[in-house]
């Protein structure tokens, strides 16, 4: 490769960086692999990486990130924790089987609240932090370059889309061309999952959790878990498609005297966080009357967390997981749409 | 306390009369006023029956918030008004005894150790209220004197041990603190009648018992030695005040989580009327305590609109004011 060539690709990564990946870029020609990609610059919200190298030791911060990583080959060293849903390692089902499959070491895991734990991001010693969907702050972000490269999220926290963030993955590890393969495979998988199921076509949905007593959110475009319905045939319920997010997270919340913004959706997607939260939920008047819930049109994740973040995030690893289990619960639901 | 004639029983009856009415119109504002805008008419419609379904429920969900504000913003009231009286401080307030924290422990460790459920929690809360209030007690008292100095810094301790503990117990078992974190706002909203009825009764034992205080709260502002003089016990007095207070203020917590700033506040104001006669003052309390707490709540449901803010974030906003101009009458008093 001339040097001429070389100077083009970086250029190019450069620019595809700058215009933030939005996913009507087409992406550019460029040497995959081999580091002729590299250096590469990232620009975020927070701040621009200079990635000088190829990384070999990855550190991985937020949601579903450590996935696109495995799915481009590569291994991480250390990545944040889900205690939510993941086994006492904190380290997620589908994530765990990929790795071990290739015969890889799991990444150690570190918890990221109340703050990050730095000494185990020092530990690890890594070339590159990737956390292109998660909750970063500024402060976080400026602590973490000092210790290598790190990537934050193109627009705001938390509200990376799920084909940007493996387009940044990509891009930071030297295959941006790989990431067009990966989103076109899990495009692939969910049309034909959509073609398996004609009866979700056009249905209304929202995706509502309870954070508080007495408030409902509601998830918008762009977060995964809505992505991944729209991607089945769904339709978002235009009375909340609209609604603005608040600061730091893919919602907006309405008091639940608003619950009448949900009279159209034909079903409706919830969590809880144990069988106790559901009860006090259920036991609102107001949640009882929203005509999904009275006709039983309701998809939930409860005890079953797994799945629940499996379809909360959408990677090459997370779909193949989640869709066999998650379609027949969805048409379990569906089953309950009146007229 | 003859030089504080100024509170004559003209001014506490225009505040009684006062508080009565600004209840009432609390009520009537909680009733009718949310996240929902309804018009007059629609409400109309709804009582006499022949309303939309929809507004039926939205207003039938008013009800057990606006029931649980009247309860809780008395206990409260209270709960602080004893407090600024057996501390002889006028900054207490029942978080000086680490109640919030000590009842917010105890849902914790059940969590945590015993598998138990947040719906049970009022019993838990109770407990840990308790507790707390025994240990900052037993921390402030030597020999029985209680300094009000070292009550505050006892309180202060207690308060960041339980606060360290639940931080400690919430990291260490993710689903305690998902369950802790969803009881620990201080919210009218989403919560169910029963939950009122749970407490109800809580916060009548604490009410009448802090009433029967009055006149021995009155001697304590004299000073341990004047009481003793005249024939109180001012260590039985503190610890049925403390009593009191924390099954008011632990009940309240169980009831709606932690709201802060009513028992700090409603006390001043309602002195304005009542001067400094506990048996004038702690009924007023009972009046005046719904009326900041729910008309906080009001506010927090249609400044955010279609969103509602929580009550616990809304009582500062509202009560600073009043509590600004009753602490510059105080000090202009003082002189």
């Amino acid at each position: 490769m001339s040097r001429f060539a070389r100077g083009a690709a970086a250029a190019a990564i450069v620019a595809l960086a700058l215009s933030g990946c939005s996913s009507d870029t087409s992406s550019p020609e460029t040497e995959s692999a081999g580091d002729g990609a590299f250096p590469v610059s990232i620009e975020s919200a927070l701040g621009t990486a200079r990635i000088p190298e190829k990384p070999e030791r990855i550190v991985s911060i937020g949601w579903g990130t450590p996935d696109i990583v495995v799915a481009l080959g590569e291994t991480p060293v250390a990545i944040e924790e889900d205690t939510w849903a993941g086994d006492d390692e904190g380290v997620l089902p589908w994530l765990r089987e990929a790795i071990e499959s290739k015969g890889d070491a799991v990444p150690s895991t570190f918890g990221v609240y109340p703050e990050i734990d730095i000494d185990a991001v020092v530990e690890a010693d890594p070339d590159v932090i990737l956390a292109p969907q998660s909750g970063l702050t500024q402060d976080q972000y400026d602590l973490l370059s000092e210790l290598a490269p790190t990537v934050a999220y193109p627009d705001a926290a938390w509200q990376t889309d799920w084909k940007t963030q493996i387009k940044i993955v990509a891009q930071a590890l030297g295959q941006p061309d790989a990431a067009k393969e990966l989103i076109g495979g899990i495009d692939d998988q969910l049309s034909a999952a959509a073609d398996e199921h004609p009866e979700f076509d056009g249905l209304t949905f929202a995706y509502v959790y309870t954070g508080k007593p007495g408030e409902l959110s509601v998830y918008l475009p762009g977060d995964p878990r809505v992505d991944l319905l729209t991607a089945l045939g769904f339709k978002l319920d235009p009375a909340v498609s609209d609604l603005e997010p608040a600061e730091g997270v893919f919602t907006a919340t309405i008091g639940i005297e608003n619950a009448d913004m949900l009279n159209d959706v034909d079903v409706l997607f919830t969590w809880y966080n144990s069988d106790d939260e559901k009860a006090s939920v259920a036991s609102q008047e107001l949640w009882k009357q929203i005509p999904a819930v009275e006709s039983g049109a309701v998809v939930e994740f409860i005890s079953n967390r797994e799945l629940g973040m499996a379809t909360s995030v959408l990677t090459p690893l997370s779909v193949p997981w989640a869709l066999n289990e998650y379609l027949p619960i969805i048409s379990e639901g569906v089953a309950h749409v009146d007229g | 306390m003859a030089e504080r004639r100024a509170h004559g029983s003209g001014r506490y009856a225009l505040g009684v009369a006062a508080a009565v009415v600004l209840l009432g119109i609390s009520i009537i504002a909680s009733l009718g006023v949310g996240s929902k805008a309804l018009e007059p008419g629609q409400i109309i419609d709804s009582i006499t029956g022949s309303g939309d379904d929809y507004v039926d429920a939205v207003l039938a969900s008013r009800v057990p918030r606006t029931i649980l504000g009247v309860i809780v913003g008395a206990a409260l009231a209270v709960a602080g008004g004893v407090m600024q009286g057996v501390t002889r401080n006028p900054l207490a307030d029942p978080g000086l005894f680490g109640i919030n924290v000590g009842a917010a422990a105890a849902i914790v460790t059940g969590a945590a150790f015993f598998g138990t459920v947040a719906s049970s929690s009022v019993w838990l809360a109770l407990i840990g209220a308790v507790v707390a209030v025994i240990i900052v007690y037993a921390l402030g008292s030597s020999r029985g004197q209680a300094g009000t100095t070292r009550i505050v810094l006892a309180g202060a301790v207690v308060t960041a041990v339980f606060s360290a503990y639940v931080q400690a117990i919430s990291l260490s078992f993710p689903d305690v603190f998902d369950a802790y974190r969803f009881w620990v706002v201080g919210s009218l909203a989403g919560r169910s009648i029963e939950q009122a009825w749970l407490i109800l009764p809580f916060i009548i034992v604490g009410l009448v018992l802090a009433l029967g205080l009055a006149p021995g709260l009155n001697m304590l502002a004299l000073g341990d030695d004047v009481a003793t003089a005249l024939g109180q016990r001012p260590v039985v007095v503190r610890l049925l005040s403390g009593a009191s207070v924390a099954i008011l203020a632990g009940a309240a917590t169980a009831g709606v989580g932690p709201v802060l700033f009513v028992g700090l506040a409603v006390p001043h104001i309602a002195r304005m009327f009542s001067g400094p006669d506990h048996r004038r003052l702690l009924p007023l309390c009972i009046a005046l305590g719904p009326v900041l707490l729910l008309l906080s709540d009001v506010l927090g449901r249609v400044i955010a609109r279609p969103d509602e803010l929580m009550v616990g974030v809304m009582t500062a906003f509202v009560g600073a004011p009043a509590l600004f101009i009753a602490l510059r009458r105080l000090r202009g008093e003082r002189r």
